[in-house]
């Protein structure tokens, strides 16, 4: 029970954070969103704490969130967002009514699973409560990332073995915004809303209802957390430059952040749909420098911290691979801050997608021919897991052919998040395989696992696109009859 | 890796991209037109049903020995049954967080002549198994084979662990196996382990007493 009321209360501070952005969102996302924010507010709590050396316990957790909790009220008072109608009152108190539900009913039908990933990450988290940044726990973290063993180490505190109930909440929140962002961001491009209902939630089903999504919701693991932190922050991304709302270039930062400290690789992705969102230049310069700026920022110093800790490191990052990732951080600091000089503005944001693009593609050729085998291997058994052996049953069959279809139809707005970010995507996960062993057939591969981050994304995207080139065609069809008439 | 199924189903996804590109670059707008409405839906509630249909054969044990794992309820939330359930192969390291569970704050006797066999770190063992200390003692802790039916009759925990290769990953070996005794015992009493090949013991040392004998 204690471990319900925790993630409860995690899912609560959420939503109070979220209520800031009251007057630019709607409650029920705000209701549905609490989790997320909650539980990245408890990491970035204790990462902050273990780091400057401070004790790490209930207490001064305690003491932390408290803190928030005045500063947040202290702007809510000055905004009046504390103020609810009895509309958007019921709508949070049932968003928030089924998550305890799921809570409790997480914990009374346990089907947790765990590999050796998943153990290592929950013995690290109690390595955490217990010894805070140790040397032997900033060894583990420089293998894992560090979101889920810092989220796991409340377990200590709360006197379980482990939080089992976690994975679950992800994947409710996970349930609930995959078909309320798709209809939201759908009805931007067309306006048939039965339709638009009627394909999200098939989609939704047909997501959720793929074997390996399904296993992820109790597979005690990165790649489902990653995957909603991705999917938040690139439909926020999208949104930020339709509807010109600050709020959700915030969320989509926070979303950013996330899925950043998830896996150690994770920021390199993150870089990827953050140079899309600089180079499409719908973000104020002010906003963008307020929101992006601190982001990388605190990227910056953790994986400092890490490279000033890590020693010799490890096969997934050692002191080059932290400095590579510093160093990438520090180069889009550096673009954000020039970004509004006339001729980075003229002439290389414009090109940014392509430039990425190209580069990477150029690295893949590299790579090859440097590695033949090894980076041949690695795609074959990529290819051959989203096919057959990484237990997506044919969702990537069907959802990688609608992909390749969906490309020939109309552009949609602002579609370069998409059209060069999936292909990005894939490009920098095959890159990865260069340094390191190759991938492996089984859904245990760690490539196999991150197509969990993307597919969400893609099946956005195919809708995008399907209902554009629809909305198109219905228009072309009007200026017929009217011309006709 | 590729054999004659794989090449199939490639072949069968390259006709019907050629297909559907085709036919998209042919009627254009007619296409999409037809699509959306009639054709996703139909698609996506084929998809949907095929997920479920596949669902329990997807949910089996997987070829890969160490990653078997499939979805089930567990019968409790402890870590032993998320363990013993994922039928994950282990590592002698993990099994500190039941040192804290079973012996939190007793101290622990390891006799010397277990040093060299143990695999277990002094240090994690008072950090992540939350022992008091762990205190090394000159007495033979290996059990003599008429001593272990007595061992064995008490309520107990058992871990499976695996052997580890050079570079720290699980073989398929098998590795010690971890005994925790949890039979009703004084909390101030200090523990004990003891050895019987790869079975390690970790024994309050009343309970020991109690069963007297050669011990």
């Amino acid at each position: 029970m204690d471990q319900v009321l925790f993630l409860f209360g995690l899912y609560g501070f959420g939503v109070y954070f979220g209520l800031l952005f009251k007057r630019q969102l709607s409650c029920v996302l705000i209701g549905m969103t609490g989790f997320l924010w909650g539980a990245l507010f408890w990491v970035a709590g204790g990462i902050i704490l273990s780091a400057a050396s401070l004790p790490y316990t209930p207490a001064s957790m305690g003491f932390y969130f408290l803190l928030l909790i005045l500063g947040f009220g202290i702007i809510h008072a000055r905004n009046k967002t504390w103020q609810l109608s009895r509309r958007e009152l019921f709508g949070i108190l049932l968003v928030a009514f089924i998550f305890i539900l799921v809570l409790l009913l997480a914990g009374h039908f346990n089907f947790s699973y765990v590999s050796s990933d998943s153990i290592e990450q929950i013995s690290t988290g109690r390595r955490i409560a217990h010894e805070g940044f140790s040397s032997g726990v900033i060894e583990e973290l420089s293998l894992r990332g560090v979101f889920l063993s810092q989220l796991q180490s409340a377990s200590v505190f709360l006197g379980d073995d482990y939080l089992y109930a976690a994975q679950p909440g992800f994947a409710f929140t996970f349930l609930l915004l995959f078909p309320y962002l798709s209809q939201w961001i759908l009805r931007q491009l067309v306006e048939n809303k039965r339709l638009v209902l009627v394909l999200s939630i098939l989609a939704s089903l047909v997501l959720f209802s793929t074997y390996f999504i399904v296993f992820q919701f109790f597979y005690i693991h990165n790649s489902l957390i990653s995957a909603v932190y991705l999917f938040m922050a690139v439909c926020a991304f999208w949104l930020a430059a339709v509807e010109k709302k600050d709020a959700w270039v915030i969320l989509g930062i926070l979303g950013l952040l996330g899925f950043s400290l998830a896996r150690n690789e994770s920021p390199i992705f993150a870089l990827i749909f953050l140079l899309l969102v600089i180079s499409a230049d719908r973000i104020p310069y002010q906003t963008r420098l307020r929101s992006i700026f601190p982001y990388l920022f605190a990227l910056t110093l953790w994986y400092g911290y890490l490279l000033i800790r890590m020693g010799t490191g490890t096969k997934i990052l050692d002191p080059e691979k932290t400095l590579i990732i510093i160093g990438a951080l520090v180069a889009c600091g550096i673009l954000v801050l020039s970004s509004e000089l006339k001729w980075v503005k003229r002439t290389l944001l414009p090109h940014l997608p392509k430039i990425m693009l190209g580069t990477l593609l150029l690295l893949l050729v590299l790579m090859a021919v440097l590695k033949t085998e090894h980076m041949k291997g690695s795609l074959t058994v990529s290819i051959l897991n989203m096919l057959h052996y990484g237990r997506w049953g044919i969702t990537w069959l069907v959802f990688s052919l609608l992909f390749l279809v969906s490309l020939l139809g109309p552009r949609i707005p602002r579609e370069e998040l998409f059209f060069y970010g999936i292909p990005s995507f894939f490009c920098t996960l095959l890159a990865l395989a260069y340094f390191r062993l190759p991938y492996r057939i089984g859904w245990y591969d760690s490539a196999n696992r991150m197509l969990t981050h993307i597919l969400p994304i893609i099946v956005l995207y195919v809708l995008m696109k399907a209902f554009q080139a629809m909305s198109g065609a219905a228009n072309d069809e009007k200026m017929v009859d009217q011309a006709a008439v | 890796m590729m054999d004659l199924r794989n090449l199939l189903i490639g072949g069968i996804y390259l006709a019907v991209l050629s297909l559907l590109v085709f036919l998209v670059l042919r009627f254009r707008e007619k296409f999409w037109k037809w699509f959306v409405p009639v054709i996703f839906p139909i698609l996506l509630t084929a998809l949907f049903i095929y997920n479920l249909v596949s669902f329990t054969s997807l949910n089996q044990p997987y070829f890969n020995w160490a990653y078997q794992g499939v979805l089930r309820r567990l019968s409790s939330n402890e870590l032993i049954d998320l363990y013993s359930t994922s039928a994950t192969p282990l590592k002698p390291e993990w099994i500190y967080p039941f040192i804290e569970d079973y012996y939190l704050g007793r101290t622990l006797f390891i006799p010397e002549n277990l040093m060299d066999s143990l695999d277990l770190s002094l240090e994690r063992l008072v950090s992540q198994g939350r022992l008091a200390a762990v205190k090394i003692i000159m007495i033979d802790g290996r059990l003599a084979e008429s001593d272990l039916e007595g061992i064995l009759s008490l309520e107990m925990i058992d871990i499976h662990t695996n052997e580890l290769n050079k570079n720290g990953n699980i073989t398929r070996e098998e590795g010690d196996i971890y005994h925790f005794v949890t039979a009703e015992s004084d909390p101030g009493t200090p523990l004990l382990l003891i050895r019987f090949e790869n079975q390690l013991f970790f024994i309050p040392e009343d309970l020991l007493l109690d069963l007297g004998g050669g011990l």
